[in-house]
């Protein structure tokens, strides 16, 4: 993509009207190396331009209530230094409640955390590492939100192809995963749940091809073990892989896979 | 003016970042109403458009550091983020579905309640504003509506339109082009 046609994007780019493959195009070329003419100042005025669109919309009196749901949901921690109220542990347990019934709303893979939290509410009482799991867990779903935002948009194309991940035969662990493959617009992305993190480790994402394993970067889980990584296309030049698979590598990882196997997915010749 | 004492955007950010939540509440107070309505008009349910308002909010207090000035005031970033997450919620349920479901439903529901009288300068920038949306041909007007409040991709519209695609990337391309030089004209500030 040239600097003038990126500049012709910019204003769909800027309303968010592109294809999840034009936006992924734009985006490349906005993060390629210069130099470019203009594309950054075509970008910004382009916003300007949407954002004046607001403008248009008659203001609607927020109930009182919403900030007041806004002001919970605020890092707890900064609260708790800001008081030494001691709050009751139903209360607690409520709003850890309320911040799992929020994140819920974010996705299916917050559910399933939701009926985690639950039960471990009921079983443990800990309702104090709960909410701080709830916390940790939201927060790191909204730093990745963009990432999450590309994953929809890449499972919304027709071609995308979807590839379970989960352990090998023999391993009893509980982490789980996807891959969203789309050869056609040479996309990968994968999703990640409960990986656990090892301290000294980090796991890795490989392609399989045949006896080839391509290393295709780092898996770096957040509370949750939640972790979700795009593979760089020119990995997907080659073609379709026969297999996806995370493995747990020393710190950094390697070219070649040294570690054991913690989740795998055949790829389908179809 | 658009409060009797208006704090510098940038000291608000700076208490925001800081981990003051007065500086929120601030932010929020100017903004809210603006990316309630945004977020209604987008989704069209006020249960929704709530929850919308409450990301956005938060969103502000973690990324706080993140805004960049060059794409506007923080209204605009605010509005723009309530907007990228009322969208988000649209596509992920499917909007083609949810469009014919909607079809007959009135833009805003009784519920609400209007605030009373805007700031001055806002009513002005809004008539600034459609008075240059008024500007464009209808064409042109009808795709930028449908892209923005609507959330449609170029492909939704040219479907919803049943005109080709490449006629509506143009229609926008245009469209989005003329606006800017009439804004700027109108003398529509950034935020």
């Amino acid at each position: 993509m040239t600097c003038a046609e990126f500049q012709e994007l910019a204003w769909a780019y800027a309303l968010d009207a592109l294809e999840p493959q034009e936006r992924a195009a734009a985006e490349r070329h906005l993060s390629s190396e210069g130099p470019h003419q203009g594309c950054e100042s075509a970008l910004d005025e382009a916003y300007r331009t949407a954002a004046a669109l607001s403008a248009t919309v008659q203001p609607t009196r927020p109930d009182r209530r919403l900030w007041q749901s806004i002001e919970r949901r605020l890092q707890p921690a900064q609260r708790g230094a800001r008081s030494n109220r001691q709050w009751p542990a139903w209360a607690i347990a409520a709003a850890a409640l309320l911040l799992c019934s929020v994140a819920i709303l974010r996705g299916l893979a917050l559910r399933e955390s939701l009926a985690k939290a639950n039960r471990q509410l009921a079983q443990a009482g800990n309702v104090q590492s709960e909410l701080k799991r709830c916390a940790d867990e939201l927060n790191a779903m909204r730093q990745s939100s963009d990432l999450q935002r590309s994953a929809l948009a890449l499972l919304e194309l027709p071609t995308t192809r979807l590839v379970p991940l989960g352990p090998p035969a023999q391993a009893a662990a509980a982490s789980r995963g996807s891959a969203l493959l789309n050869l056609d617009q040479r996309m990968a992305m994968v999703l990640v749940s409960a990986l656990e993190p090892q301290v000294g480790k980090d796991y890795e994402l490989w392609l399989i091809r045949g006896n080839a394993k391509i290393a295709a970067g780092l898996l770096r889980p957040g509370a949750g073990g939640r972790a979700i990584a795009q593979v760089d296309p020119r990995l997907l030049t080659p073609g379709q892989p026969d297999a996806i698979a995370v493995t747990l590598e020393p710190a950094g990882g390697g070219e070649q896979p040294r570690g054991p196997i913690v989740l795998v997915g055949t790829v389908s010749k179809t | 003016m658009r409060s009797p004492n208006p704090e510098p955007p940038s000291d608000l950010l700076d208490r925001v970042i800081r981990r003051d939540s007065s500086g929120l509440k601030a932010i929020y107070d100017r903004c809210a109403g603006r990316a309630l309505a945004l977020a209604l008009r987008i989704l069209r349910t006020r249960s929704e458009a709530e929850e919308v308002v409450q990301e956005t909010f938060l969103e502000v207090w973690k990324r706080a550091h993140e805004y960049n000035p060059r794409r506007g005031g923080i209204d605009v970033w605010v509005l723009t983020i309530a907007r990228s997450r009322a969208i988000d919620r649209l596509r992920a349920e499917g909007a083609a579905a949810r469009f014919k479901a909607i079809a007959t439903v009135a833009d805003s529901g009784p519920e609400l309640s209007l605030v009373p009288r805007d700031p001055a300068e806002q009513q002005q920038d809004r008539a600034r504003v459609e008075s240059a949306l008024k500007q464009l041909p209808p064409e042109q007007r009808q795709v930028v509506e449908m892209a923005y409040y609507e959330g449609l991709s170029q492909r939704e519209i040219a479907l919803r339109t049943g005109d080709p695609l490449g006629t509506v990337k143009t229609r926008v391309r245009l469209g989005m082009e003329k606006l800017s030089r009439l804004l700027r004209d109108e003398g529509v500030p950034p935020s």
